[in-house]
């Protein structure tokens, strides 16, 4: 099923098949475990959230929507979900342990209008994105990293993700 | 709150997506994405602008009891296989627009058969599945476009001997359809060898078999 997309995969998903569903996992695991860590910067914990997020796709593969939807994305989307669910009713994360101010990810090759994007942000909007993003951080999280108000911070990450759509679309 | 202001939505749908949106304000608005088709597709098209940006992590392989766990809580019958179909359609004179593959399982207690109809790489243009307990055959359309008016397609099966037998018309445009077969045409379908879809007039072919050209064909694969 090397050739297969993930699109079709996951329609087989949805009608339930296992083998389908298992190619999937091969497929995808590796990707959205590498953002349950980064997120959670816990092995057991992430690995816990993965398999939580495989249960939860193979429940509602169905509910995908093909039309608008890509597979990884939405997927990605449910392992977010799931770590921010986990991070919420744990104790605040270490922020000692965020990315420094100058984190500069080097986003792969299909993502390099994204990239491009992001580098036309100011760098404190880029920066509490990454730390929504890669870290699961809140506003108030943001706030005391950089150690600004929380207003600045909500002002940021809005002006970010609106000039980022606006970029995206040119 | 008025969530038909679009730039409200826009950006709570960015900020769900983000993850920053949290307490009652994360509640309020998962329930507004289950309502509204408008905000499920905001939230769509964010989770596709931001998710390369997981592309900037390396791939970490989870531990091989991760996979097990899963298996078990998903499957929690123990795996029984059977093979129905074997061998590989052949259409003389057909005109083979796609690969086409058809795979068996066998879920739990209900003997299931899924073709899987797609052009290559892309989408799947069918799903197609038999139930034979309950006689019913499912067919979603994935990704397959209405033709035009007078235009439709149908699916048929390839009995080991004899000619093709219809399983009627096939739906198009995200829809889905369920039909019941008699157990005499179930039984041809266990050991057909292959599907086919052809276009025809609207209402079907006029005659027994496919009076238009055959446009895919499954290719029957065991696995």
């Amino acid at each position: 099923m090397v050739d297969v997309s993930d699109a079709a995969l996951l329609a087989r998903v949805a009608l339930g098949d296992r083998g389908a569903f298992q190619t999937l996992y091969r497929r995808t695991s590796p990707r959205l475990l590498a953002i349950a860590l980064s997120m959670l910067q816990d092995r057991t914990q992430a690995e816990d959230v993965l398999q939580e997020a495989y249960v939860k796709v193979w429940y509602s593969a169905d509910m995908f929507d093909a039309a608008k939807g890509e597979v990884v994305p939405w997927m990605i989307a449910i392992v977010r979900h799931l770590a921010i669910d986990r991070l919420r009713k744990t104790k605040p994360p270490d922020i000692d342990r965020m990315p420094e101010d100058g984190y500069s990810p080097q986003l792969g090759e299909d993502s390099q209008r994204l990239q491009e994007c992001l580098e036309t942000l100011e760098s404190e909007q880029r920066q509490s994105i990454f730390a929504a993003f890669f870290q699961g951080l809140t506003h108030h999280e943001i706030a005391a990293r950089f150690e600004v108000p929380i207003g600045t911070i909500k002002s940021r990450v809005r002006r970010g993700l609106k000039a980022l759509k606006g970029c995206l679309e040119t | 709150m008025n969530y038909e202001n679009p730039e409200l939505l826009e950006r709570l749908a960015a900020e769900y997506v983000l993850g920053t949106l949290h307490g009652a304000a994360r509640r309020r608005f998962e329930g507004l994405m289950l309502a509204s088709p408008n905000v499920r597709a905001a939230v769509i098209e964010w989770e596709n602008r931001l998710s390369g940006l997981a592309s900037a992590l390396p791939d970490q392989q989870p531990s091989e009891r991760i996979w097990q766990d899963i298996e078990r809580r998903v499957f929690p019958e123990k795996d029984r296989t059977t093979y129905f179909w074997r061998g590989r359609a052949i259409l003389a004179g057909a005109l083979i627009l796609a690969l086409v593959t058809l795979f068996v399982f066998a879920p739990q207690t209900v003997e299931r058969e899924v073709a899987f109809v797609s052009e290559g790489n892309a989408t799947p243009l069918w799903v197609v599945s038999v139930n034979f307990d309950t006689g019913e055959l499912y067919t979603r359309a994935v990704s397959a476009k209405a033709l035009d008016l007078d235009r439709v397609y149908q699916l048929w099966m390839l009995p080991q001997e004899g000619a093709p037998r219809s399983l009627g018309i096939m739906p198009v445009d995200g829809r889905t359809q369920t039909q019941r077969f008699s157990p005499a045409l179930l039984d041809l379908l266990k050991t057909a060898t292959g599907l086919a879809v052809s276009i025809e007039p609207p209402g079907g072919s006029p005659i027994p078999t496919p009076s238009g050209p055959v446009v895919y064909q499954a290719e029957l694969i065991e696995i």
